[in-house]
């Protein structure tokens, strides 16, 4: 067995896992005097009736973002047009982003007095309140920010097809019938998987049903943390349906992954010639709608930051906040990226010996970040290991075990591009471990080591949900105090420090996707 | 006779590299002809400009008497050439089952679908496939694999067959039942036939000419038995492996 995936499987035991065993282990035991029985929450009608609700919401959420993923991922990847690419890259951006941003933009900006709402005047008010606000904006919103997962899942499964089919189909039937019977129908598994992704990550959304007014599970789960009613007990009681929903939906994920069909190894093709499916004007006119309308928000942000005559004036003391952000980005990104590379070349190489700690790890993408995050509660919040629970170590093994997966998915199709017999003939000429690692292994994926990095660092720069369950006293990051002084402060104030998240976010989202499009100069 | 493929002065670049040079080819209604030349002699792009999967960069492509290209411009679509191509990878669609595959090619020609059924059916039994229509291609033998891929081409009845070395990775036996496959539907389709090949046996199996590439060049168009007679330095190899051929034949 290799190091990797020893070591792999022990940061998933350790960051998954055991906090769901913990979890587990307070229920049946009846550690906390507040426990109550985990079939509670279907006996009660009320928490049954918000359970159905809130996946619901999140199931057209789902739907809605997978089929707009899909057409979106099918064009970017057949169009050849900078204009195209760059109402892609202004789509994108919403995912670099804690959703509870773009509620944010979109509540200020369409609020009386906002610029949509004095453009709009009074007769399409009521269409726009409606749409952006309660059930139906929580919707909204979800899908401006996570319809660009399913877009870059789709580009990826199109970028990694054999051209020849499609060259077939086009040869045949002509460009329409090529891209809608065979891209897109091949393309179907990855926007599925887009879409149970946005499906789960809906479900466990803690922060835009908050500021939207809107009740959903997920929110009960998390405001049994908060002080006002602190019942860690009955939060555990509450989160375990969701870990049942979260083991189907990994369950499910895996099962469209069968094959590499949602993120393909990089050797598999290159996907479609643009120019055989005609000049495209339609499908460069959706990326750039799809760019617009994921900016509008921010537009919102920068409304809102301007309207006080002083700004600037909340940078002074959330610079605190910012080093802190900066110190958990680091922090997590540098094992996530170690563990990644471990564990993805493992993967890459012994696929069956990394079924249990790839599975783990999708089960800690699945799961809520809430629920993660109680379980590490559960876990570490004993007199014991109360230097872990107190310090930021805890926000660390949070973030390791939301965001595993990905850095070992992203580093295995890296892996898989590379051939194998380069390193068995570097074991064959009896290389030392370290020096195969530093002179064969790991300069082919040198690039996909730069935009794992940076890809992993934007989760952890966005990440609300988990870091909002565990993190320390007096150790909130950009995103929790932008959460908390929503209420408490200006208006102007909080939407500048908005902005600055953004401008972190545009920063990283720069750096990767220079990482992913230079041209190889080896 | 009239002409089904006219080609004159054909240039094409791929990157900055000049990959044919001023090529002229006419190949006449029904008539089978094999293209050879080593690895990188540009048959593959000469295939792919003539379905216009690739543009030139100068020259005329005309099939059927019609300019289906010209310049560095693209008159006719792809999928309006009446041409069908049998790809090197076959580049079936794993999604489909045959019928499917069938189906989907027949689906250009306004029929309703119980004539479609029918005639995805009668091509899948032309080729012995007519149990396997259920079957995707991960499901299909090798060979009937390649078969699928021929009876795809031959459904729309094209008027211009391409063959990119479909069966260049097979075993002798199967080798020999394909181009026995495609001579009999060839002589019941009447088609004309460009088939891409480097073996001296397929060519010498399923055509009578033969246009021989070097370094994007035409350097021999004529009979097979003329191309073993021919005396010019630059064909000895390819001359050498069809003598060899035509000897194993003979015996």
């Amino acid at each position: 067995m290799r190091a990797g995936h020893v070591l792999s499987g022990l940061a998933a035991v350790l960051c998954i896992i055991a906090p769901l065993v913990a979890l587990a282990g307070m229920q049946s035991s009846g550690d906390s005097a507040e426990v109550t029985p985990p079939w509670f929450v279907l006996t009660d009608p009320v928490l049954r009736r918000l359970l159905l609700n809130s996946a619901a919401l999140a199931a057209i959420t789902g739907a809605i973002a997978g089929s707009g993923g899909l057409g979106l991922g099918v064009a970017l990847a057949t169009v050849r047009s900078s204009w195209g690419r760059t109402g892609a890259v202004l789509h994108m951006l919403p995912l670099c982003l804690p959703p509870y941003l773009l509620a944010l933009g979109v509540v200020h900006g369409l609020a009386r007095g906002g610029p949509f709402d004095t453009i709009l005047g009074s007769p399409l008010r009521v269409v726009v309140d409606g749409l952006f606000h309660g059930q139906a904006g929580f919707v909204t919103i979800q899908i401006l920010a996570l319809t660009p997962l399913v877009t870059l899942l789709v580009l990826a499964a199109v970028r990694g097809m054999d051209p020849t089919p499609l060259e077939a189909a086009a040869l045949a039937r002509g460009p329409r019938a090529a891209m809608v019977r065979v891209v897109a129908r091949q393309a179907l598994p990855a926007a599925a998987a887009g879409a149970t992704l946005v499906f789960l990550l809906t479900l466990g959304e803690v922060a835009v049903p908050m500021l939207l007014g809107v009740q959903t599970y997920a929110g009960t789960v998390f405001a049994r943390l908060a002080d006002l009613s602190f019942l860690p007990g009955e939060a555990l009681s509450r989160s375990l349906p969701m870990v049942l929903v979260a083991l189907a939906g990994a369950a499910a994920l895996l099962r469209l992954d069968r094959g590499g069909a949602v993120l393909p190894s990089a050797r598999a093709g290159h996907g479609p010639a643009p120019e055989l499916l005609g000049r495209g004007s339609i499908r460069v006119a959706a990326l750039i709608t799809a760019g617009l309308v994921g900016v509008a928000p921010l537009l919102g942000l920068v409304w809102m930051a301007t309207s006080s005559s002083d700004p600037l004036s909340a940078l002074g003391p959330a610079l605190e906040s910012v080093g802190r952000t900066l110190l958990y980005v680091v922090g997590a990104t540098v094992p996530l990226v170690a563990l990644g590379l471990l564990g993805g070349h493992a993967w890459a190489r012994d696929p069956a010996k990394q079924v249990f700690s790839a599975g783990a790890a999708l089960l800690g993408l699945a799961l809520p970040g809430v629920v993660l995050g109680i379980g590490l509660i559960a876990l570490w919040n004993r007199p014991v290991t109360s230097w872990i629970y107190g310090a930021p170590v805890v926000v660390v093994l949070g973030l390791v075990g939301r965001y595993l997966y990905l850095a070992q998915r992203a580093f295995k199709v890296a892996f898989d591009a590379v051939p194998a017999a380069e390193e068995e003939a570097a074991l064959v000429a009896r290389t030392s471990v370290p020096a195969r690692w530093l002179r064969v292994t790991t300069p082919p994926v040198r690039r996909a080591t730069v935009a794992v990095g940076t890809a992993v660092a934007l989760l952890v720069l966005r990440d609300l949900d988990t870091i909002l369950a565990v993190y320390p006293p007096g150790g909130a990051t950009l995103a929790v105090r932008i959460l908390t002084l929503e209420a408490n402060a200006p208006p102007a104030q909080t939407a500048t420090l908005a902005l600055l998240q953004v401008g972190l976010s545009a920063l990283l989202g720069l750096a990767f996707l220079a990482a992913i499009t230079r041209r190889r100069t080896a | 006779m009239t002409t089904s493929l006219a080609i004159t002065g054909l240039r094409v670049e791929l990157g900055r590299h000049m990959v044919l040079h001023d090529i002229g080819l006419t190949i006449a209604d029904g008539e089978r002809v094999a293209l050879m030349g080593a690895s990188g002699s540009g048959k593959t792009t000469l295939v792919r400009t003539i379905a216009g999967l690739q543009l030139a960069i100068a020259g005329t492509v005309a099939l059927g008497g019609r300019k289906v290209s010209e310049g560095g411009r693209s008159l006719v679509a792809p999928s309006r050439r009446r041409i069908s191509l049998v790809f090197q990878d076959l580049a079936l669609w794993p999604h489909m089952t045959a019928v499917q595959h069938l189906l989907f090619v027949l689906g250009g020609q306004s029929l309703s679908r119980r004539k479609a059924d029918e005639l995805a059916l009668a091509a899948l039994d032309d080729v012995g496939l007519g149990d396997r229509a259920g079957s995707r291609p991960a499901e299909l033998s090798g060979g009937e694999r390649q078969r699928l891929a021929l009876a795809r081409a031959l459904a729309p009845r094209p008027e211009l067959l391409l063959l990119d070395e479909p069966f260049a990775s097979l075993d002798l036996p199967l080798k020999l039942e394909m181009t026995k496959l495609l001579r009999q539907r060839q002589q019941a389709g009447g088609f004309s036939m460009l088939h891409v090949t480097h073996d001296p046996l397929d060519a010498l199996r399923t055509a009578p000419r033969v246009v021989l590439l070097e370094d994007g060049a035409v350097v021999f168009d004529g009979r097979t038995r003329e191309l073993v007679n021919e005396e010019t330095p630059a064909l000895a190899p390819i001359r050498a492996a069809l003598r060899e051929v035509l000897e194993v034949l003979t015996d």
